[in-house]
């Protein structure tokens, strides 16, 4: 082994040191008066603005909240404990916001955007995008008109997303909101592999730190990385940090939104957010409305999702929007879209407390999961009867819209029937044959966690389903006969798998898909 | 006007300088009469007749314990009005009369600034350099500071995961 050289070590020493910047300039300082509960009063500060970074002596940083006659109440995104009465405050003359850059795409990052998954720096070039920033104005937007598939069948056929929109996904815990979004990302791997990658950032608000990472792993294992952000605030972080999260993955998502690109941001979970918001507003003696939240819960949540949008796709318009930060002018494109799913969790299946009615009325619909779904089976758990999407038809692909066009009436019809067939025994044969029906589709609309299927193979088995063709399958096969019959049109007609996915389904693919149907149900019969 | 401020002067500095006499004045156990026999023998003859007068009445209306924080946001006042600053430089070893003097020159070559009230410290803590502190200004060129920085720069280190 070759002795390392000691000038060579000092040398080595000096070029690294050389990096470090130690240039100071003059600063507007103010004094800590009272700090506390993660709450600083400050006195001095006199031109600090609202929501400006403040940095402590320590190096902790805080936000700007409460500007008052005498002094200035700051919010600390770090510990308190090393800070004493008496300290000094710098101001740092920028309004909260995150270095943002293509770099950014498979890390882990805080709210503050400083990567935690020990990979080293964040990369490339990066640009300043502010926490808070209104939202593009009607005219830079246009409608939703492209689909965003999630690849549950179930979704994407009764309660189609499409990109710019917003949907809640709403539900208990244990009833799989998380599972949806997850295998809503890793769906998006198809799109990357094709080279239009739709990116994700899953924001991680007040989540246990274990979840975080096996999350992270998740997205890892099935290669969804490549084109993901995690924004993480675990619940051992500050309140701030925590309510600021959803802010922080908004403005990563703006950036891939304003450069022409489309984008998917899920807020996991916002009910945890509004908790933190009202935990740091009754600290700073904010009065408190119903269930304590402060009154401004609710536009803490409207201009969060408002940010979720289509832009329009004329670059000549795109590139006049308003409030595009300093940074990104110059880089914008029209045509990106920002969709937003943020979760809600509900308690004892109550829509009605405060902060889901809140979020239900912003969101361009819902996805409702319900526990008693979820016990016997029905995986994914949504509840089809009221969950709903308020613009996602007009982004369905035509196929799709044609076969799925009366799958979500006929749900609705069997579980009527379901439930009023449970006092007789005698039933004739046409409500029979619906109940038959149903129960084969709501079997078919089953799906496992982390396999989302392509809006191909999604269109034939919605077909079988919507055409009862799987009639003479019984209850308990009809997953086996899905997987068999999958693999089989994938390799034997490939050409008609491929045609499901364009205009429209041809009297040739139909043919094709019933005699397959046929044919693979012969193995499956008792 | 001008008088009052030299009272005030003097009282910022007896009142600064004499612990006894503050605690004297803030304790509740010694009665109004002791208390303005003492002001009278301590400031009499030396205060002008008004802010004589005006202790006077603090001393009988029992609002004495008050006076200090009353002092000093009169010279706040004063200092607003006629635009002196206040300003600090702390330096590791003291410094020559001759370097505080240009440091009020360029103090008061702002407009905005029509006189300068200089307090000098030692501080070995900063190691070196000086600190510069007016108003919510704050120039800090110290040695500590700029190793604080490169502390922190280095400390700094991404690549350890945190989750």
């Amino acid at each position: 082994m070759a002795a390392v050289k000691p000038d060579e070590i000092s040398s080595i020493l000096r070029e690294q040191l050389a990096n470090v910047k130690t240039a100071t300039e003059l600063e507007e300082v103010g004094t800590v008066l009272q700090v506390g509960d993660g709450i600083a009063r400050v006195y001095g500060l006199t031109n600090v603005q609202y929501g400006e970074l403040v940095e402590f002596e320590n190096g902790v940083k805080a936000i700007a909240l409460n500007l008052e006659e005498d002094n200035v109440g700051v919010v600390l995104m770090g510990s308190s404990e090393e800070i004493k009465e008496g300290d000094t405050v710098r101001r740092t003359k920028v309004i909260a916001s995150i270095k943002v850059g293509e770099g950014m795409v498979g890390r882990v990052v805080n709210t503050l955007g400083e990567p935690i998954d020990g990979k080293g720096p964040i990369t490339g070039d990066l640009y300043e995008m502010p926490l808070e920033r209104k939202a593009p104005g009607v005219i830079y937007r246009q409608p939703v008109n492209e689909p965003l598939q999630t690849g549950i069948k179930a979704i994407d056929a009764m309660i189609p997303i499409g990109r710019g929109q917003r949907e809640l996904i709403i539900g208990d815990r244990q009833t799989g909101k998380t599972a949806v979004a997850i295998d809503t990302i890793i769906n998006q791997k198809e799109f990357y592999d094709k080279g239009e990658p739709v990116f994700c950032i899953y924001v991680a608000c007040g989540q246990k730190a274990s979840t975080v990472a096996q999350i992270a792993k998740v997205l890892e294992e099935n290669g969804a990385m490549d084109y993901t952000v995690i924004v993480s605030a675990s619940a051992a972080d500050p309140a701030p940090l925590i309510f600021y999260s959803p802010f922080a993955g908004a403005a990563i998502g703006e950036y891939f939104r304003d450069t022409g690109r489309p984008a998917l941001i899920v807020y996991d979970d916002l009910s945890k957010q509004a908790v933190a918001y009202r935990e740091v507003s009754l600290l700073l003696k904010r009065p408190p409305g119903r269930e304590a939240y402060p009154g401004d819960v609710f536009y803490l949540h409207s201009r969060l999702l408002e940010r979720a949008a289509k832009v329009n796709a004329n670059d000549d318009i795109a590139q006049n929007m308003n409030d595009i930060p300093e940074s990104l002018k110059g880089m914008v494109k029209g045509g990106g879209s920002l969709t937003a799913l943020p979760i809600i969790e509900t308690q004892g299946g109550d829509v009605s407390a405060y902060i889901p009615t809140n979020v239900i009325s912003i969101t361009d619909g819902q996805i409702f999961l319900e526990s008693n779904l979820f016990n016997a089976g029905v995986r994914p758990a949504i509840n089809v009867g009221i969950s709903v999407s308020r613009v996602g038809g007009s982004a369905q692909i035509k196929t799709m819209k044609k076969v799925s066009g009366t799958l979500k009436l006929d749900q609705a019809q069997f579980r009527e029937l379901e439930a009023f067939s449970k006092f007789g025994s005698d039933l004739d044969a046409a409500t029979k044959a619906v109940l038959d029906k149903g129960a084969r589709n709501v079997e078919m609309l089953k799906q496992a966690q982390f396999s989302p299927l392509s809006v191909e193979k999604q269109v034939a088995m919605v077909f079988l389903g919507t055409n009862n063709l799987m009639n003479k399958v019984p209850l308990n096969k009809v997953r086996a006969f899905e997987k068999e019959f999958l693999s089989q049109l994938e390799s034997r007609f490939e050409d008609t798998l491929t045609s499901l996915g364009g205009k429209a389904v041809t009297d040739e693919a139909q043919a094709t898909l019933r005699k397959l149907a046929e044919e693979v149900a012969l193995n499956y019969q008792d | 006007m001008e008088n009052v401020v030299k009272d005030m002067r003097l009282l910022e500095e007896t009142l600064g300088s004499s612990k006894d006499l503050r605690n004297m004045l803030k304790s509740p156990v010694i009665p109004s009469d002791k208390k303005e026999g003492v002001v009278k023998t301590l400031f009499a003859d030396k205060l002008s007749e008004i802010t004589y007068k005006f202790i006077h009445l603090l001393v009988v209306k029992g609002r004495e314990k008050h006076l200090v924080e009353m002092v000093a946001s009169f010279m706040d006042q004063y200092n607003k009005e006629n635009q002196i600053i206040k300003a600090t430089l702390t330096t590791a070893v003291p410094v020559e009369e001759k370097t505080v003097e240009e440091l009020r020159k360029l103090l008061l070559s702002n407009e905005d600034t029509k006189g300068v009230e200089m307090q000098t410290k030692v501080d070995p803590e900063i190691v070196g350099g000086f600190v510069l502190q007016y108003g919510d200004m704050l120039l800090d060129h110290s040695v500590e500071r700029k190793l604080q920085l490169i502390k922190k720069q280095i400390q700094d280190n991404t690549y350890i995961s945190k989750i």
